[in-house]
């Protein structure tokens, strides 16, 4: 029901605007803050999931390994794990790399006496390496290495196998539960900022409805067809939703720009790009969401308080 | 737009209305190819029936308008059908607004609904325009039997036909060209078009030179003027008014009464509810009497009647 009359509508619709610029305005308003929280919330999971993506990349299983393991006994095992389902990749990693490693991590926290201390010894076992596909299944995996028979004879700590198997638990845990509270509360205020919205468009709506009685009275009495009798009110709704989706777009963009300094500055080692792709994807949904709201917004209220 | 809805009658082919100061309306004797208006049975009827209306006629107010009072040849397809037509309103079960009433209103009629206030002219005339629907029978209008129209195609059945009411319906906010262009802009006229019909109609109704006043600056009988030329200026073969001058001084509404009979005469079809008495003695046209949601009387050169109520 696309209105034949655009000119005359997107004008109708601006003098209604203009003279009701205080009921307007909290419809402009409420669309607004829900486009906002939407676009904080796209770009926010976002820029997350870069993060949490670089984090993921470090969420690995070392199992440690005997000095004494059989080196045959280790490949064996390796490629048993390699064969798990939510395995990547299982990579060896020999005592004098592993030794490397530690003196880096050491030397760059300045810690040369640690290393110094070392006194030509390796006290530092080997490992493999576990890459999983589905970094959430870290516990279970780790859980069922521990009770693998096979891996309690090569395993740096028979005794103890759980000691000899390590993942950074914490660190993931908190990360989910974290993300997870987080989606949740922004469905939860984009629900609410949406509805809230609707009101406010069906309200302002109603009331150009009201204010133009008499108009429409005449427009049905010389025969205007109903989709130009709808056509303001729909053009109303639309430009309501386009002027707030805008300022939304304006806020995020001037935000970020503020922020995004910040941030990188104060958490130098992590990375705050967000790719343009995904900025524009995400203000040209704004725009498309915001407008779904005006037009349905005034489609409802003039199914309730227009009947042509 | 159906053949059968065409102007009628003396004027020029494409049924040119508003074009007054180039073409006078052509009075029905002067006019050309028309056959001789033939006076009906009913004529004689009326003639007989109304002897108080014709004594009244010379002292009433309005003298007999010129050039007015021919009788349409009932011929070809009527403009209004109604058959066998009952509305009941919810609000009013048991009493029928109109009941059972059947007729026939040809091109080129003028018809004026007369009966007491409640009898159902107003019921009948939103027949006319689907702003009603039959409880049951047929109502047709240009061809189309506004029972069964399906709701989208309305707007289009009232392009053909121009209504006027009692209290004008005039947008306050808009100048009196205003008003009148906005009927042509909801239906999608271009500007040209607007541009030249408006003035025309102004002209045809005698307000050319009130074009930019605001409806509250003009008197009454002005307004009225003004909603006949919204009414005719996309040039409808049919006329709907409802008492239109039921709020006029009679010496105003004797004007506004020469006005829809000059349009009545280019061919346009009218069909007026009134409750102005001398109006009808005089006018001398068909009349059709409502009582109680019943055609009592419907005759050529009819009288107002009810002498004894009112
Ligand atoms: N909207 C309505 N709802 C219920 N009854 C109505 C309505 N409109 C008119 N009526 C009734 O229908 C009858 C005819 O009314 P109407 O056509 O307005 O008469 P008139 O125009 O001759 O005065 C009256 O009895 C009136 O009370
Ligand atoms: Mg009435």
């Amino acid at each position: 029901m696309m209105p034949s009359n655009i000119g005359y509508s997107l004008r109708e619709a601006f003098t209604h605007i203009r003279r009701n610029w205080s009921t307007c305005l909290g419809a402009v308003v409420t669309i607004f803050l829900s486009l906002f929280v939407i676009g904080v919330f796209i770009l926010g999971s976002n820029l997350v999931s870069n993060l949490v993506g670089s984090v993921e990349d470090r969420v690995t299983i070392q199992a440690f390994l005997n000095d004494g393991a059989d080196q045959a006994a280790v490949d064996a095992y390796k490629a048993k794990l390699e064969g798990w389902d939510n395995v990547e990749s299982v990579s060896y990693k020999s005592k004098d790399e592993a030794l490397q490693e530690y003196r880096e991590t050491m030397s760059n926290r300045n810690a040369e006496d640690a290393v110094a201390a070392l006194d030509g010894q390796n006290p530092v076992p080997a490992s493999l390496v576990v890459k999983l596909d589905d970094p959430q299944q870290v516990e279970t995996t780790a859980n069922k290495i521990v009770a693998d028979e096979e891996f309690l004879a090569i395993a740096d700590t028979p005794d103890n196998a759980a000691a000899s198997v390590q993942y950074g638990k914490e660190t993931v845990d908190r990360l989910f539960s974290v993300t997870n509270y987080i989606r949740i509360g922004a469905a939860v205020l984009i629900v609410l900022l949406v509805f809230v919205a609707f009101v406010f468009i069906n309200n302002t709506i109603r009331l150009a409805i009201s204010a133009r009685k008499r108009e429409i009275a005449i427009m049905r009495l010389v025969g205007a067809s109903n989709s130009f009798i709808r056509g303001p009110f729909v053009a109303e709704g639309a430009l309501e939703a386009l002027i707030g989706s805008l300022l939304a777009i304006l806020s995020l963009q001037v935000g970020w720009s503020f922020l995004k300094p910040q941030l990188q500055s104060s958490l130098q080692f992590l990375s705050f790009e967000l790719s343009p792709t995904v900025v524009t994807g995400c203000y040209i949904s704004l725009v498309l969401v915001g407008v779904v709201i005006g037009l349905f917004g005034s489609a409802i209220a003039m199914r309730r308080y227009l009947k042509v | 737009m159906p053949s059968h809805l065409r102007n009628t009658g003396g004027t020029d082919a494409s049924g040119d209305l508003v074009t007054p100061s180039t073409a006078p309306v052509p009075s029905v004797v002067t006019s050309g190819p028309e056959p001789v208006r033939t006076i009906t049975a009913s004529t004689d009827v009326a003639q007989t029936n109304a002897p108080v209306a014709s004594g009244a006629t010379p002292g009433g107010l309005y003298a007999p308008l010129e050039g007015s009072g021919a009788v349409v040849p009932h011929t070809g397809t009527p403009t209004i059908s109604l058959r066998n037509v009952t509305v009941i309103y919810p609000a009013q079960p048991n009493k029928p607004a109109l009941d059972n009433v059947s007729l026939d209103i040809y091109p080129g009629e003028f018809v004026f609904v007369v009966g007491h206030s409640g009898s159902g002219k107003s019921t009948f005339l939103r027949l006319l325009t689907r702003e009603l629907k039959a409880t049951k029978g047929d109502v047709i209008v240009a061809g189309q039997n506004l029972t069964k129209m399906r709701n989208w195609k309305v707007p289009y059945l009232r392009r053909q036909i121009g209504t006027v009411f009692q209290d004008f319906k005039l947008l306050p906010d808009k100048t009196i060209y205003g008003n009148v262009a906005f009927a042509l802009e909801c239906i999608g006229k271009p500007r040209s078009v607007i541009e030249t019909q408006v003035p025309e109609v102004l002209r045809l109704v005698g307000l050319a030179e009130k074009m930019d006043s605001f409806p509250d600056q003009l008197s009454g009988g002005e307004q009225q003027r003004v909603s006949v030329a919204r009414a005719m200026v996309n040039r409808p073969p049919l006329l709907v008014c409802d008492e239109p001058t039921g709020n006029l001084d009679p010496a105003i509404s004797l004007g506004i009464m020469k006005l829809l009979d000059r349009i009545n005469q280019t061919g346009t079809t009218v069909v007026m509810a009134t409750h102005d008495r001398e109006m009808v003695d005089s006018m001398r046209r068909r009349v059709i009497a409502l009582e109680a949601g019943e055609v009592v009387r419907d005759q050529e050169r009819g009288g107002y009647g009810f002498y004894d109520a009112l």
